[in-house]
């Protein structure tokens, strides 16, 4: 499914600075977007805005050609399934109830959850291997499992365009790895996945599109090659930093290494 | 220097072996923490269900218990009544003769009996409406009270106390000013912002500004006839149950019982924040309108029945919680069924108990609190 921004531009109420400008970008099936930026910079008002949480101020969010507008809620979230970052204590469900909850755009208010939605929640366990700690309570799970519930409850929901909000952020390297794993390897199942991240290194390594922000409300978006470059980081995050080639058994993979502030 | 040495190498082996006790000690507590673990985890299987409903035993647990206490409260009372007797009395009421006094029918048919329908409806009521404010708001303090509900009923019926209405125009007019109330507190509180916390606030402040006119109704009433009753009614009531009254508050809590019955896989998406309840593609908006607006109604249904009764509303929904997790399809069916048992108990005490029939909202805390303290400690502490 493809996802396009044209020229949105937004800002709080009440406030005349733009805090994104003339956004313009565009995914298809399998892409990977990894959306970068300064603290402040707006990362996670564009996704806000992308999902319809705030309103462009001009501009617009197009799925398959047509204008976001157009669309019902109902419709825009079975399209579309966002993976919100872990700010709050999760609610006190078990993992294949909370997984359930991404199935609610499906059935009726009145109605129960039908064949269909058992079957689509027990793939979602079993693909992000969650099905052996189906039964335990969200609440006692560790950060990087409760990451991984939020995705599985996403994928449950069938949407075609995934949006996850700092996804490994808070976790440690093997989580992050597992994280950002899964996300590939859903993108490699003909979907769309945008991310915000803090790590140019992850951007590189995982997404093949990149957009960038700078607190100045500058963008820049094309191949993550082209827009993670030493210049770049250092005019939009202000950071003198060195890209390198490590060797490993998974291959060459590029990292980012901050030298100092500028 | 010998010596020293002596000394020195026994202070070793000394030391040697504390450490060596100190390594046993700690290993003997790892496998210690390793069997708290393991049986924590083996408890906590056994509290989340298989499938996330009832297992057979606790649907007959669930069923068997409020008919065990309505049994209980139809037997019990300042004229003890043997079960077999209670069963033809109601068999005569329904025209099965039988040679049971009419003694007998009489006390069951129009006192315990309007008396046990209205404990279960208010049972039933104020639980679900804790349950649904506690997971409209994410908040484990929210109460039935928590929209000024409660309180604008209060003021409503001693309003309608001290102007010297009948029964049906003080449950008439309670009802009319709880609901009177959670619609200020709706105008007050919604459309600011998208927080859970908002509309709790307004709710306090219309429920602090209708216990202040209660004080003041309170202030003006005579003393010798209207303020005697007037708190009696405060303090809450089962006594004055006849059908007259059920009539009129029964509908509301009936209905509005089965559309969150109904909604129960929907509630579940309440406790989560608002963006991701959004993401789920339901109307939150109108979930949270439907839920909050039945909740209240029940509410007010129940207080305009029997007076201000605290504590079910908060407790109930929390030992079913601990019990049976917080997923709404197994919350809600559990709430009804332990809200009722508890209405039914605390009642039958506080008609048995004394030779004066003690007022019901000291009784719920009395029993309720200790009770809840209890599961907490078992539970170490708790967290919706």
């Amino acid at each position: 499914m493809k996802i396009e921004v044209k020229n949105g531009s937004f800002s709080y109420p009440k406030k005349d600075r733009l805090v994104l400008d003339k956004i313009n970008f565009g995914l298809s099936e399998g892409d990977i977007m990894a959306v970068l930026g300064p603290n402040g910079a707006g990362k996670t008002t564009l996704l806000r805005c992308l999902l319809g949480f705030l309103k462009w101020k001009t501009g617009e969010t197009l799925i398959d050609g047509e204008n976001r507008t157009n669309i019902t809620t109902q419709d825009f979230w079975k399209k579309v399934s966002y993976v919100p970052q872990v700010r709050e204590k999760p609610p006190a469900y078990t993992v294949e109830e909370m997984v359930m909850l991404g199935r609610s755009g499906h059935f009726g208010a009145f109605s129960r959850p039908g064949h269909k939605d058992v079957e689509a929640v027990n793939k979602a366990l079993e693909r992000t291997g969650l099905d052996k700690i189906a039964k335990r309570l969200c609440s006692e799970l560790s950060g990087g499992e409760y990451q991984m519930v939020l995705i599985a409850r996403a994928l449950a929901s069938e949407a075609k365009v995934l949006v996850l909000d700092e996804p490994e952020s808070n976790l440690d390297f093997k989580n992050q790895l597992m994280v950002l794993n899964m996300v590939k390897e859903i993108a490699n199942e003909e979907m769309t996945c945008i991310f915000n991240t803090h790590y140019p290194a992850h951007a590189l390594r995982w997404a093949n599109l990149s957009f960038m922000l700078s607190r100045s409300g500058e963008s820049i978006f094309g191949p993550t090659e082209e827009v993670i470059t030493e210049k770049n980081i250092s005019d939009l995050f202000g950071v003198r930093a060195v890209i390198g080639q490590v060797e490993s058994e998974e291959g060459k993979i590029l990292d980012v290494v901050p030298v100092a502030p500028l | 220097m010998e010596n020293t040495c002596s000394v020195l190498s026994s202070q070793l082996a000394t030391e040697g072996k504390d450490r060596k006790q100190k390594y046993l000690i700690r290993e003997e507590v790892t496998v210690l923490k390793r069997v708290e673990i393991g049986s924590a985890n083996s408890t906590k299987t056994v509290r989340l269900r298989v499938d996330d409903a009832f297992s057979p035993g606790q649907w007959i647990f669930l069923i068997a218990l409020p008919i065990l206490c309505l049994l209980i409260g139809c037997c019990a009372g300042r004229m003890l009544i043997s079960p077999t007797d209670i069963f033809s009395a109601i068999g005569q009421g329904i025209g099965i003769k039988s040679d049971v006094s009419s003694q007998i029918t009489t006390v069951v048919w129009s006192i315990r009996i309007p008396r046990l329908l209205m404990a279960c409806l208010v049972g039933c009521g104020l639980s679900l409406a804790g349950c649904a404010f506690q997971s409209v708001f994410s908040n484990p303090l929210a109460t039935p009270d928590t929209l000024g509900a409660a309180s604008g009923a209060g003021f409503g019926a001693v309003l309608a106390l001290l102007l010297g209405f009948n029964m049906v125009g003080v449950q008439l007019l309670a009802f009319v000013f709880g609901i009177g109330a959670v619609a200020i507190t709706g105008l007050a509180g919604i459309g600011l912002n998208n927080s859970k916390t908002t509309p709790i606030l307004a709710g306090i402040m219309i429920s602090s500004l209708f216990s202040s006119l209660i004080s003041f109704v309170k202030f003006t009433a005579d003393t010798e006839s209207q303020l005697p009753e007037i708190t009696y009614w405060l303090l809450g009531s089962l006594e004055g149950s006849g059908y007259e009254t059920l009539a009129l508050g029964a509908p509301p809590i009936i209905i509005c019982t089965i559309i969150l019955l109904l909604l129960r896989w929907r509630m579940n998406l309440l406790p989560l924040p608002m963006d991701e309840a959004i993401s789920s593609g339901v109307n939150i908006r109108r979930l949270r309108i439907v839920t909050e607006v039945c909740a209240a109604m029940m509410t007010a249904s129940c207080i305009s029945m029997c007076g201000q009764v605290g504590w079910v509303g908060l407790i109930v929904p929390h030992i079913c919680r601990m019990r049976f997790g917080s997923n709404h399809r197994v919350l809600l069916p559990a709430s009804i069924s332990i809200g009722i048992a508890f209405m039914i108990i605390v009642d039958t005490l506080a008609r048995t108990i004394s030779p004066k029939e003690i007022p019901i909202s000291v009784l719920t805390a009395i029993v309720g609190a200790p009770f809840f303290i209890y599961l907490l400690r078992k539970n170490r502490g708790w967290a919706i």
